[in-house]
């Protein structure tokens, strides 16, 4: 879905209920998926770009998350 | 905690697809048994945990089903609301669009304008713990 350009995001549901969290998902498509943290921050923004949020809240969060140092 | 661990906790996140009832925390859940004792759910953390193993989609849905009788009030919808958004802020959640239904809350005898209210004291209160 992300090769295809898709803006793909990740959210949990039901989360406690499937055993999971919204964390736990993103562990998830970094270990079992391969998804390397910079691909990982990507989803985090597709949800925040995908959002009723208006603009200036929407900038002022992809900033946060652009913040955030990549692990080596 | 790992590498990835810490950097997806320090992640600033939103969650797009989230139920309120689906979302309910262990520990509220277990203070709504308490408050309610007539519904007959296990008033133990480890009955609950028990209980909240998912095992497939049946046993979810009387899981849900289960939580549901708990909401009897707006006061358990509110805390509910609590509930869920102190556990997504600890997660670096910064923003939510949770989805709710209705029904079963109507079902206990609560208006619209109740549940509404409820809701919004709930957010409110994640809010102002979060300093917003």
């Amino acid at each position: 879905m992300i090769s295809a350009g898709m803006n793909v995001s990740l959210n949990s549901d039901d989360p406690p209920m499937f055993g999971t969290s919204l964390s736990n998902e993103y562990l998830v498509a970094g270990r079992d998926l391969g998804l390397s943290p910079a691909e990982l921050a990507e989803l985090a923004a597709n949800g925040v770009r995908a959002s009723f949020l208006d603009q200036p809240a929407k900038q002022a969060l992809l900033a946060e998350i652009a913040a955030v140092p990549l692990p080596e | 905690m790992d590498t990835l661990e810490a950097f997806v906790a320090a992640l600033p996140k939103v969650e797009l697809h989230v139920h309120l009832v689906g979302s309910a925390p262990v520990e509220t859940v277990l203070a709504l048994a308490r408050r309610h004792p007539e519904v007959g759910v296990s008033a133990t953390v480890k009955a609950l945990q028990e209980f909240y193993v998912f095992s497939d989609f049946t046993h979810f849905l009387n899981v849900y089903a289960v939580v549901s009788k708990l909401l009897r009030t707006p006061e358990d919808i509110a805390e509910l609301v609590r509930g869920v958004g102190r556990n997504l802020a600890a997660q670096q959640v910064r923003y939510v669009e949770l989805q709710v239904s209705p029904y079963p809350f109507q079902g206990s005898g609560m208006s619209d304008a109740a549940i509404s209210e409820a809701l919004s004291i709930g957010a409110r209160d994640v809010l102002a713990a979060c300093g917003r």
